[in-house]
């Protein structure tokens, strides 16, 4: 039984890296692109499952195949697709970790591209994460740096976050906003 | 959105509010809740906890990271120190440092106290808004004055360490950064630290020891003169003495290094610990002007 911060480690290290690529993989084998976040979340939370009994040792060939089993579970469940679609998920291929590109170029590939997404972020938003994760500021002093409410640096906050991950996992840092972040809020953090 | 959206959504929430200066025991155990409701949103808050760290690695005066907004944040900082008058420009940086074999306890003008072990260097800024340590190299003690008001920051190379009030010390050689915790709580980068826990990072890599209260005490004999040991390799311990003295520990021989020792020892005499391995090892010892030799026995 592995623990958490053993797993994490792990998932950072070996997993995070693959996520471009996996999302391609779901995209290209499944047939409603609005299910595509879904899945892949769902993948990556069946990984992390699997990975508390033992750490596969290949990691990539490891993920694919629970990526696509899992289609197959889901499709087979939610009669969504054609029993044919299932075959075809059957038989596709799993790639084996011997041509996996090297960890350090994949984490390398992260950076370039979390590079380029900070520069097409939005200035304002920019500017924001520039004065949290540079200058250290906590969301009061930028909000106070700034001269704008403290509403709007987490808003411009969130959005950065989840924007530069997108980027880096090889998205378009496209980030659907919901109607306004005070409706979870309740529920997870203490104002 | 779909469900994924929203989770990545509550997560990034999370992340953020981590990062507040005011993050308390509270709020970590109802994120240690969330956490455990759904293994989705584990995934979901490492996957962004890991890719908002990376950011802090984009350094602060590459224009090629920070485009425009770098500009423009400069600016707003000088226009606002400005504003705030002389009073926050005349912080001044403070340097203390200690020789090899030295050891000194230096209070700072916030109430904290630091014990600086041999051969140590550091800068401290204590501001009216944040107090600052830039460990260079060496080990500290803290004895961090509690103040709400006040995060009190240890940079230690790659790491940095976040506390309010507690006791800690810091170990830094390069881009080797050890903390044990004593009392209170660290932030060490995201990780949360308690009491008796230690945290090791070298490059990439990071360990936390949890709730290894001897391994603490250990880490922490240097500060009655003494270096203790648990299973430490002959060559690991005699590096430790050389931190302290001109007289240099040599071990020679592979298995001879490879031994393990444990126990405490006075740090200022490394002819002592020489003895008792000679005593109690049967190693061979040969005593020249500023070294002692460890090795094999001829026999």
């Amino acid at each position: 039984m592995n623990t958490d911060a053993a797993i994490k480690a792990w998932f950072q290290r070996e997993v995070l890296p693959l996520a471009p690529g996996l999302t391609r993989f779901i995209r290209r084998k499944w047939p409603n692109e609005s299910d595509v976040a879904d899945l892949r979340q769902e993948v990556f939370a069946r990984v992390y499952l699997a990975a508390r009994d033992a750490l596969p040792v290949q990691a990539k060939a490891f993920v694919y195949a629970v990526a696509r089993n899992h289609m197959i579970d889901i499709a087979k469940s939610a009669h969504v697709v054609s029993m044919r679609h299932v075959t075809d998920l059957e038989s596709a291929p799993v790639p084996a970790d011997y041509i996996t590109p090297d960890r350090t170029l994949l984490a390398r590939d992260e950076l370039r591209r979390l590079e380029q997404g900070l520069g097409r972020l939005p200035p304002r938003c920019r500017e924001v994460v520039y004065l949290r994760k540079v200058e250290g500021l906590s969301t009061r002093e930028v909000a106070e740096k700034l001269g704008v409410t403290v509403n709007t640096v987490e808003q411009q906050t969130l959005y950065g976050i989840r924007a530069l991950n997108d980027f880096m996992r090889g998205g378009s840092g496209k980030i659907q906003r919901a109607a306004s972040v005070t409706t979870i809020s309740p529920k997870v953090v203490r104002r | 959105m779909s469900q994924a959206g929203e989770i990545e959504e509550a997560a990034a929430l999370w992340v953020m509010r981590r990062e507040e200066p005011d993050w308390g025991l509270e709020d970590e155990a109802r994120l240690q809740a969330w956490l455990a409701l759904d293994p989705r949103h584990k995934v979901a808050f490492w996957e962004l906890e890991h890719s908002w760290g990376q950011v802090g690695r984009l350094r602060r005066h590459s224009t090629r990271h920070w485009p425009l907004a770098a500009a423009g944040a400069l600016l707003a900082a000088s226009l606002v120190l400005v504003i705030a008058g002389p009073a926050s420009l005349a912080l001044s940086v403070q340097t203390y440092s200690t020789d090899k074999g030295g050891r000194q306890t230096t209070p700072l003008k916030d109430g904290s106290k630091l014990d600086l072990d041999t051969a140590t260097r550091l800068r401290a800024k204590i501001g009216a808004e944040r107090r600052e340590v830039w460990l260079e190299t060496g080990q500290v003690y803290f004895d961090v004055a509690h103040d709400a008001s006040r995060p009190f920051v240890v940079h230690a190379g790659p790491k940095t360490i976040t506390v309010l009030g507690t006791k800690f010390s810091v170990r830094r050689d390069g881009e080797r950064v050890e903390v044990a915790v004593v009392e209170g709580r660290v932030r060490v980068d995201g990780a949360i630290a308690l009491p008796g826990d230690i945290m090791l990072s070298e490059g990439e890599q990071t360990r936390l020891s949890l709730n290894a209260p001897q391994k603490v005490a250990n880490d922490l004999a240097w500060r009655d003169g003494m270096l203790a040991f648990d299973h430490a390799t002959l060559a690991d311990a005699a590096a430790e003495f050389n931190r302290y003295n001109q007289r240099q520990l040599v071990v020679e021989g592979a298995s001879t290094a490879a031994m393990q020792v444990s126990g405490r020892f006075r740090a200022d005499e490394p002819e002592a610990f020489g003895r008792i391995m000679n005593e109690v090892f049967h190693l061979a010892l040969r005593q020249e002007e500023d070294r002692i030799v460890i090795s094999a026995s001829p026999r």
